[in-house]
Order: C-alpha cells, then structure tokens, then sequence
C-alpha cells in the first residue's frame, strides 16, 4: 500500500486515489476537497507513484501520466474487495437495467410464424432493434396488482430509400434472467399509423392496434388493447366474418401471476388482424438492398 | 457573444449513470459550438478550442470506437478507467452503496458496446442562472478557447440527440 494512505480505512484511501487519478490532467479541481489536507495527502502519493515508476517529477508526457494513473487504480483496486459483478448484472437484468445488447434473445414461434418466409430479414431487424433501440420502456418485477411485470419494449426507426415506406419496429418482450423472449415485433409505419403525441412504446403499441386491432372481448370489455387483464387468454381466435370467411386474430399477451393472489393475468393484451396486418407488410415491405440501416449483430469483443 | 446554445458530447453510460446513480443530476463538459472549428465566428476565441474539446471530434471519435468494435478501442478504453475512478470517488465518499458500486463496475466489464454509444446534450443556455456555467481555467483547458464545465445538469433542462445514424455534413 501506498505509505502517504497508511492512517486512512480502505475505502476511502481508494476513493483518494482513485481522485488522484482523475486529478493528473488538471490542475484547477473544482470540486471541494473529500478530506482534510487531500491536497497534500494527493501530491505525497503522486511523488510516491512517480518513484515506485521511476519517473521524474518534471516528466509530465501524457503517456507518463497514463503510467503515475494506471499505477494509482492498481493501488485502489487492491483496497477494495472484488466486487460481485455477477450477482450485480442479474440485479440489472431482473430492473430491466442490463444494457439490452447483453441479453440473449429468443424469438417465440407465434412471431416467426406471423413473417413467415421473410422471417430471416425480420429477425434482424427485430435483434437490431433490441441491441440498439432509439426508445425503451421496462416493467420491473411485480410490486403492484395490475400492473405488467419482467417486460421490456423497445423501438428503432428503419429508414429506406423512399421515406413513406420508412418504419419503426416495436418490439416487446419477456425477460428470464439474462434471456429476452421476444413475443411481439410490429412494424408501424407513420404513414399508416397516427404517432402524434406517443410518447412510450407502450404508447406506440396501443396506436398500432388502434389501425390494425380486431375487436375482442376480455372480461366483458370489447377492444384490441389491454394494458392489463384477468384470467386465461388464447394465443388465436378464429372470428366468422358477415361474408362468411374466416378470420384469423393473432393475439399477443404475456401471461403472468398477481402478485399477491397469484391468479393468472395477462398484459399488454394486443388482438391484431393479422390479414390486414399482412396486407400492409406486402405493400410497404422492401428488399434489404433498400433499408438505409446497418444492422447490429452481437458484441464481438469487449471493449 | 456567448452562443445560446451549449453543446456536450458523452457516452449513453453517462445518461444510465446520472438517471441511475446520481440522483439524476448530470455533469457536463460543454462548448458554444457543436464543431468549434468550422463555426466559431474567425478571430474569435472559440476558433483556439482544441479539438479534442471540441464536441463534434469528442462525438465522431467515439462514434467510430462504438461501431467498429475493435479489440483495443482508445476512446472506450480511457471512459472506463474515467468511470471506474468516479465509482470508486463515489463509493468512499458514500455517495453509492456497495451494490450500487457492483453494478457499474460490473457495466463497465460487461461486454456491452451500447453503454459506449455516443450522444449529444443540446443545452439552451437562457433560462440557466450563468453562475452554473463554469469557466475551466486555462491550465485545465486543452487549448486556449473557451471551455465550460456544468456539474450540476437536470435532464429537463438539455436535450439528448443521437446522431449516431446521422451523416453530419462537413
């Protein structure tokens, strides 16, 4: 251990060289002093990295300073008791505060049956998304009754060559760990959606159904959007239309269980004519050639 | 003239840090101008900025580092060792709990390239009491034109762009 911090308890002698270090590019520190006689307590511990190196005072190259402040967090880091990083991405993680580039991602087969053999595009387009979105919105663990709990969203914009055919993918999913299932992904188009005023992606899932929702009924309301809802919902409803045809509703939720009671519920409950939905994709889709994105594949070194 | 505008470029960590762990309060390194050395008016002290103070050069600098994914980004590299200083400042001055402490560091190790991504705070200098705008002397400074720290930012009071995906012409 550096002499000049022998009087002082682990973690604030780590704290100060840790200020040390940050102090070797400046020479006016605006921050107020953490202890009594830092200043002096700083420059002795300075002089004493600068000699464990060997470099003379007068060196101040910005690849000695580099060296005097590497030495210093070796000091600090040796102070300080390792911290328990893994114990504390899962924390981030269950938050819904892990950075979503770290997560795993799993797409569920309702999704991957809905683009069927454009799957392959939209799977990039869906994993981009999640590792680099523009917009996220997290639900942590459950703490309230009525409330969704353990889900993320997350929405990107996906320019292309011509700008009405430019789109946001909203992507919502289950977290598990480290695991993200992915059990919505949507393509909003601005020219066919009203986004005036949306401000979450909660906000944008709710508009999107407004346009291609179909009418069901939960607990005896009638609608294609529930934030929250009770009991046991199918995955699809087939509905007989006037004409005599049969209509497909794909029905997207995430089971979960009250808090308190532990009774089945769902939420973010969106009901979608997936015909319409359908018809709007072949209109507007366009080859990857088109998209003006470079899509983001996984980390592939550390930083 | 003091420009109306203050610019700031930081990586996204920075916003996670001060929302997360800060009480919300954010620190910035700001400039007059979003690339000082194509306009800054001629003759004046902004056109002396250095440019590794400039916001623009701070911004497309770590831009590259964020998406080219190199084994030994500079940039990157240097905000970690900055980060894991202020963790350990923050942790002795009890400023975060223990936890708190595991979890930045733990960011800072995890192989996330997002928490790097570059953004940019766009400040409206009027409705700001000027006495929050801190001059950095000049020994502090990279070079002789103006820089200014504020270390006590909310996020009501600046925007956050990401020009990321934006080609910023020259």
């Amino acid at each position: 251990m550096i002499t000049s911090l022998k009087t002082l308890d682990r973690t604030t002698a780590a704290g100060l060289l840790a200020r040390a270090a940050l102090s070797l590019g400046y020479q006016d520190n605006p921050v107020p002093p953490f202890i009594e006689g830092e200043e002096k307590i700083r420059s002795a511990v300075i002089n004493e990295a600068r000699q464990k190196l060997g470099v003379d005072s007068s060196d101040n190259r910005p690849e000695t300073i580099a060296r005097i402040a590497d030495l210093l967090d070796n000091e600090s880091d040796k102070l300080l008791a390792p911290p328990d990083t893994k114990a504390a991405l899962a924390r981030l993680a269950e938050r819904g505060d892990l950075p979503s580039d770290l997560y795993e991602i799993e797409i569920i087969p309702n999704v991957i049956q809905i683009y069927g053999k454009h799957f392959p595009l939209e799977k990039e387009i869906i994993e981009t998304t999640v590792r680099a979105p523009t917009l996220e919105q997290h639900f942590g663990p459950p703490r309230k009754p009525h409330e969704p709990a353990m889900i993320s969203l997350f929405a990107r914009t996906f320019r292309t060559r011509w700008p009405l055919k430019d789109f946001v993918m909203l992507v919502a999913a289950q977290r598990d760990g480290f695991r993200l299932y992915v059990h919505q992904a949507w393509r909003i188009y601005s020219s066919r959606v009203k986004l005036e005023g949306v401000k979450t992606p909660v906000d944008w899932l709710s508009r999107f159904a407004d346009v291609y929702g179909a009418e069901i009924e939960v607990e005896g309301k009638k609608g294609h959007f529930f934030l929250f809802a009770r009991g046991h919902i199918p995955n699809t409803i087939n509905v007989l239309m006037a004409d005599g045809k049969q209509q497909a509703i794909s029905i997207s939720r995430f089971a979960q269980k009250d808090p308190t009671t532990g009774i089945d519920q769902s939420a973010l409950v969106v009901a979608i004519d997936l015909i319409k939905y359908g018809r709007m994709f072949d209109d507007l889709r366009v080859k990857r050639k088109d998209m003006l994105e470079e899509f983001v594949g996984p980390p592939r070194a550390t930083a | 003239m003091a420009g109306p505008v203050l610019y700031s470029a930081n990586p996204w960590f920075a916003t996670e840090i001060a929302e997360k762990y800060r009480g919300g309060v954010y620190f910035a390194w700001v400039c007059e101008f979003f690339d000082s050395e194509r306009e800054a008016p001629a003759n004046s002290a902004a056109t002396l900025i250095a440019p590794s103070s400039n916001p623009r050069k701070i911004y497309e600098d770590l831009c590259y580092d964020y998406k080219n994914q190199e084994e030994h980004p500079r940039v990157i590299r240097d905000l970690k060792k900055t980060f894991r200083r202020l963790a350990k400042d923050w942790l002795a001055k009890g400023e975060i709990t223990d936890d708190q402490y595991a979890e930045i560091i733990a960011s800072i190790e995890a192989p996330s390239w997002r928490i790097w991504k570059p953004v940019l705070y766009v400040i409206p200098r009027a409705p700001m009491n000027p006495s929050r705008i801190i001059e950095v002397k000049r020994p502090d400074r990279a070079g002789y034109g103006p820089e200014f720290q504020i270390v006590d930012l909310k996020r009501h009071e600046f925007d956050i762009i990401d020009l990321s995906e934006v080609r910023i012409p020259r």
